[in-house]
């Protein structure tokens, strides 16, 4: 059911029959359609990267370095041998965990933040700011080196360091649309009409105010993988050899004049996921607007 | 989303629009294709650039452009250069007898310009202001520098160098022993901080009590003998390699020392004092350092090439900057090989090789904790490497395998003895897993294998390879686990050290068994002790007679592999390119069949400086104009 | 407002000196100092003269009061990694490159996003709109600079020679590091243009449709345009402040002696006086970024209500 607008409603009350238009407009949306397609396949084939890759990550064959793709490895090996295909697959694997790890982490400290300061002001907004400052002010190597040294590196000490250093993103972001979305009549007419506090927060103004968070959580993946790439060399996140799209970009791109494979594979990788789920998320994003047709 | 109503119109014009640009980048991708292809290398159809180095941030006035190809009339003589030498025939006039080195800073820190102000934070060109005792030859020969000749005492307890008269510094000083004395009493003095003292520990009485401020620095066995020009050395006990290790005896001036109190006046180009045969000009330690001319010079040593000019980058890939002219040399790694094999301007180029500082890169082992604290496992790792197959993967054609801590052609190195105690044989490796205790590497504990990021070596290639190599060979599951360098070698030289099993190299300072050696010895940065090899140090150290020598440091190298606190890997060597228009006898082969400038390199340290000079076919190549007034 | 502003500061003042006590205490407490890389370890007596030449003996809560004692003297002290000036004469040097740059970066990646965004906007769609948002916008935001650097230069300096491959001194410098480095920040400032301008049109042509007239129009597109800058603000604001400090991938690819690299090598290297000062940077930029923010949101949506900032 589209929503009626009033001149001066411009985001009315959301009803329960919303969701169901929300996904109704959302298949509709060709182009979100297929690209949703396109990013469940990319999930599904991190998800089970053992199943279906021919090789293993780590498989080398020192006398077949930088081969180009022949029936043995469709897509040729890298400096190491190993198959180029696989370590693709596999890097999915690590690449989503972390591109989605470190933002839903970010966002799930950072919105409720965002939402209550934004909304209720006061002493609340004015520790969220000086915490926004904060976190902003501290160099991310050092506390990286400090974390490494308290608690070693790895994988999921790297997710929880994005995490946790992706949240002042989130949290401005969710604080800005509380922040102008508080004083819109709607939310002082549910007032008037004695909707709680946390209702209207959640049911009323989220909906309204999730769009661009959506379109920021979509840019953080790429972002998220570029980042976790730049922290490996001090030991925290992904080790060789495990596979992973922003490590094999690094490491494969002094290979750009010698094998484009090796450099330009994860970047195709990248990209495609990028450009799926940036529309996946534009599309979302269209389908809970109420005002957007 | 609504599909578009946008009118017809719209939408033709945007098709048309569609195809000029589907043309235009097939039109590109054609051209780019096509354009590689190109050989520049006849005519100079790749001109040289206008563009200049360091323009705006040099303190000289960019004024006349001393450099640049000129046309040379075709037969007739080079001429003189800046400092009065008679180039040789074939040479480039004066006025491009200058050389360009890169300098990559990332991770150096720039300070001063002499060995005994700073080591580690020395900038690009420095030690060029004086003439040590002696100097290295292509051969690795140890030479005569300042001093003519020199001797060791009968009782082997000192050393007595004889300095040539008549080498002026350019304030109007003679060069003299007290130089000499001044400076090294200088990099002992606590107050100065030198960050190098191990150099002289145990080698010069009482330096290691100066250093720690129980005795003044006057006390330590560095002094003036009969007459201004000999100079004394005292040892801490008899020490052979003397004459090795004063290579690097590149005096400040005692004059300028007095002046003003530490090394630091070398830096700026108003102070600076040089008796060698290059001044300063220009310290910009973010951009460039150059070095002209020294008008005042009178050593003997006088060299065709008279400016040098270091471009300092942060960073950043080297070979376009060496294929557009910016630069007269690179080093390159197998990598950027592969790479110059596809560029038009430099693939042609002859690939120059040689072992630089004699590089051993190698596993260490914490030999105090279990499971390496059993030399069962040790040798087990050392007999399961491939290395033949890592090199040629990974590292050929600039690397050979490594049997033992010292590279052939160094000073006492052997190698047969040593190939059976380390070769591959995977049987063996097993074998030996078994009788430690671990059969088919079951039990044994997870380890950490720790690595920090360098080019050259290929570091994170290799560790990779030996970590499976190791890891299907034995059965058992090493992890690698990267670290920055700084937290690397912090760890490892942590007191007990904090690595369980590590990467890493280790180049030499002078030319002897000695100083390589002494990296394993009790109290160094391993964590192997081992009283014998400590025994057989302190006798290679002080015995004279060569032949003996040998035989203490081959008994010495074979404890080091055989009880494997380490598995070496490989020895490194360094790839050169040179632009043909530098030419001369310091790129020459040598006896070992290694070419390009050895190590040092292109100092007062090595007789390279008088051995290089810049061919008239300059004009052929690429070369960017510097404008740098020297 | 002028209240309001000078509240702000004096609060990132007193956050900012909270910070730098924090901040001095973890540098420290990161394992390894700033004379560690050596090959040989140093004997105990030689470390020892080092550290007590840099001051570095003393109990931290000296140190830090040293340091803030100078702070005040305007004296930042000498950095580790570059001995032969001092962090003033570093920052002075170094920074203004970083700036130029930087400064010409923002003015061509969102100017051009601007554009780019509002013509896939208003040509939804439509196989422009397709181009821009997919393939330009996402090579801007997948492709990493560096590979772009590297292209840039094979393509423009090495092949064609038509500009340097890097270095600083000359006008042409700035081409090549401007163009890799804005391309991220304007595939990012075309994503929210179009955003925000798609929202713009279809409320339009909803109104449109019910044919109200134009003053309906104007008063729902002022309406739905400031509730769409507010995102873009808050996204685009902060990239400012990260591109006035530099990236240390450009200023190693185009061998520009900007400070840009200094923030990821100082820490790295433990430079203890550079990091303080490097801080302090990044202190003042991002709270007046942040200051500046919401600002701006009270100006674009006068409905904003702020604290302390009277209507």
């Amino acid at each position: 059911m589209t929503a009626v607008s009033l001149p001066l409603l411009d985001a009315p009350a959301v009803s329960s029959s919303f969701w169901h238009a929300a996904w109704y407009r959302f298949k509709r949306n060709k182009v979100a359609l297929v690209s949703g397609v396109v990013a469940l396949i990319i999930l599904i084939v991190a998800a089970f990267a053992p199943l279906i890759a021919p090789y293993g990550y780590a498989a080398q064959d020192l006398t077949h370095t930088l081969a180009s793709p022949s029936v043995h490895h469709l897509l040729g090996t890298d400096q190491l041998g190993r198959d180029l295909l696989s370590r693709a697959i596999f890097g999915a694997r690590t690449s989503m965990i972390v591109a989605f790890g470190a933002p839903v982490i970010g966002a799930l400290i950072g919105v409720p933040i965002g939402m209550v300061s934004g909304w209720f002001g006061g002493l609340a907004d004015f520790m969220a700011l000086r915490a926004f400052e904060v976190f902003t002010m501290v160099p991310q190597i050092l506390m990286a080196l400090l974390l490494i040294s308290l608690f070693g590196g790895g994988l999921i000490n790297l997710l929880l360091f994005l995490g946790v250093t992706s949240w002042v993103g989130f949290g401005r972001l969710a604080r800005a649309q509380y922040l102008a979305l508080r004083d819109r009549d709607f939310v002082k007419a549910g007032k008037a009409m004695g909707v709680p506090t946390g209702r209207l927060i959640f049911v009323h103004v989220l909906p309204n105010a999730v769009g661009p968070m959506i379109v920021y959580f979509v840019q953080q993946i790429p972002a998220t993988i570029f980042t976790a790439a730049g922290f490996s060399f001090l030991g925290l996140g992904v080790q060789d050899p495990l596979a992973d799209w922003g490590k094999m970009i690094n490491d494969g791109e002094s290979y750009l004049q010698v094998s484009l494979l090796v450099a330009l594979l994860p970047v195709f990788c990248i990209a495609l996921a990028t450009l799926s789920f940036s529309f996946v998320g534009d599309g979302l994003r269209d389908a809970l607007d109420p005002t957007s047709r | 989303m609504e599909p578009s109503t946008q009118p017809e119109s719209r939408a033709s014009h945007l098709s048309r629009r569609g195809f000029l640009l589907a043309g235009g980048a097939g039109a590109l991708s054609w051209w780019l294709a096509g354009c590689g292809s190109n050989n520049n290398t006849g005519s100079s159809g790749a001109k040289p650039n206008s563009n200049n180095s360091s323009g705006t941030t040099g303190s000289n006035s960019p004024a006349t452009a001393s450099a640049g190809p000129t046309t040379t009339t075709g037969g007739s003589s080079p001429g003189t250069n800046a400092l009065g030498l008679k180039l040789p025939d074939g040479a480039a006039p004066a006025g491009d007898q200058y050389y360009v080195q890169p300098f990559d800073s990332t991770g150096a820190s720039y300070k001063a310009l002499d060995f005994y102000e700073t080591v580690y934070s020395r900038a690009p060109l420095a030690d060029e202001f004086t003439i040590p005792l002696v100097r290295l030859d292509n051969n690795y020969n140890i030479v005569p520098g300042a001093a003519t000749h020199w001797e060791q005492s009968a009782d082997k307890l000192s050393w007595t160098f004889h300095i040539r008269p008549g080498i002026m510094w350019s304030d109007g000083n003679e060069l003299t022993a007290n130089d000499y004395v001044q400076t090294l009493r200088y990099s002992a003095d606590p107050k100065h901080a030198w960050d190098f003292t191990w150099f002289w520990s145990g080698v010069i009485k009482n330096y290691t009590q100066a250093v720690a401020g129980k005795m003044p620095t006057s006390a330590i066995g560095v002094k003036q003998g009969k007459d201004k020009y000999t100079l004394v050395f005292e040892t801490e006990g008899p020490i052979a390699f003397m004459d090795s290790a004063c290579l690097y005896t590149t005096p400040l001036s005692a004059a300028g020392l007095a002046k003003y109190g530490s090394g630091s006046y070398n830096i700026n180009p108003k102070t600076c004092i040089s008796c060698g045969p290059y001044i300063l000009t220009t310290f910009e330690p973010t951009s460039t350092v150059v070095l002209g001319p020294n008008k005042k010079y009178t050593g003997p040593f006088k060299p065709p090439i008279d400016g040098l000019i270091a471009k300092i980058y942060a960073g950043g890939d080297m070979l376009p900057r060496f294929s557009t002219g910016e630069i007269d040399t690179i080093n390159v790694t197998a990598l950027d090989l592969k790479v110059a094999k596809k560029t038009p301007k430099v693939q042609d180029l002859k690939l120059y090789t040689n072992p630089n500082d004699f590089e051993i890169w190698y596993t260490f082992f914490n030999t105090k904790t279990a499971p390496f604290d059993n030399m069962k496992v040790r040798q087990a790792f050392a007999h399961a490497v491939d290395r033949n197959a890592i090199i040629n993967s990974l590292l050929a054609p600039l690397a050979i395998p490594a049997y033992g801590y010292l590279m052939p052609g160094y000073p006492f190195a052997v190698t047969k003895p040593l190939e059976p105690l380390t070769n591959y044989d995977p049987a063996k490796a097993k074998q030996l897993m078994s009788e430690a205790g671990f059969p088919g590497g079951k039990g044994f504990p997870e380890v950490t294998f720790n690595w920090w990021a360098n080019a050259p070596s290929n570091t994170e290639l290799v560790v990779q390879a030996l970590t499976q190599g190791w890891n299907k060979t034995l059965g058992i599951n090493i992890k690698l686990a990267e670290m920055d360098k700084t937290t690397f070698y912090s760890k490892m030289e942590h007191l007990p050290t904090q690595l369980q099993m590590g990467f890493v190299s280790y180049g030499m300072d002078y030319f002897d068994a000695s100083n390589m050696l002494s990296v394993y010895k009790a109290g160094g940065r391993h964590n192997w002790d081992n009283a014998e090899y400590d025994k057989l140090l302190a006798q290679g150290a002080a015995e004279s007679d060569t032949a003996k020598r040998q035989e203490i440091y081959t008994r010495a190298q074979i404890l080091l592999t055989e009880q494997a606190p380490a598995v070496f890997i490989f020895h490194l060597l360094y790839g050169y390119l040179y632009w043909p228009y530098i030419e001369g006898p310091a790129l020459a082969m040598n006896k070992d069949h290694y070419d390009g400038i050895q190590w040092p390199g292109f100092y007062a340290t090595s007789t390279s400086l008088t051995e290089m000079y810049v061919g008239n076919n300059v004009t052929k190549y690429p070369r960017q104009s510097q404008n740098i007034q020297l | 407002m002028i209240v309001y502003l000078v509240r702000r500061l004096l609060i990132l003042l007193l956050v900012m000196l909270i910070v730098t006590m924090l901040i001095f205490g973890l540098m420290h407490a990161v394992p390894g100092g700033p004379f560690d890389q050596t090959q040989q370890p140093l004997p105990p007596a030689a470390m020892a003269n080092i550290m007590r030449k840099y001051g570095l003996n003393l109990p931290l809560w000296h140190q830090y009061l040293k340091w803030l004692w100078s702070l005040l003297h305007g004296d930042l002290g000498v950095p580790f990694e570059e001995p032969t000036m001092t962090v003033n004469q570093l920052i002075r040097t170094a920074w203004p490159i970083t700036l130029i740059v930087g400064g010409l970066t923002i003015a061509v990646s969102y100017v051009g996003g601007l554009i780019m965004g509002c013509v896939a906007a208003l040509r939804h769609n439509t196989w422009l709109d397709w181009l821009l948002t997919s393939a330009v916008s996402t090579a801007g935001v997948a492709l990493p600079n560096y590979v772009v650097g590297f292209l840039l230069i094979e393509i423009f300096a090495v092949r064609l020679g038509w500009l340097p491959t890097g270095g600083w001194g000359h006008p042409q410098d700035v081409i090549l590091p401007v163009i890799a480095f804005a391309l991220y920040p304007m595939a990012l400032m075309a994503r929210y243009t179009r955003a925000s301008t798609l929202e713009v049109t279809y409320a339009d042509y909803v109104r449109m449709g019910r044919a109200r007239g134009l003053s309906e129009r104007r008063i729902t597109y002022r309406y739905i345009l400031r509730t769409s800058l507010i995102p873009l603000i808050t996204v685009m604001g902060p990239n400012i402040p990260n591109i006035l400090t530099g990236s240390i991938f450009i200023e190693a690819t185009f061998a520009l002696p900007g400070l840009g690299s200094y923030f990821t090598t100082a820490s790295l290297h433990r430079d203890y006086p550079l990091i303080m000062a490097l801080v302090l940077i990044v202190a003042v930029l991002w709270g007046v970024c942040y200051i500046l923010s919401d600002v701006a949101y009270t100006l674009v949506d006068p409905r904003v209500r702020l604290e302390g900032l009277s209507q």
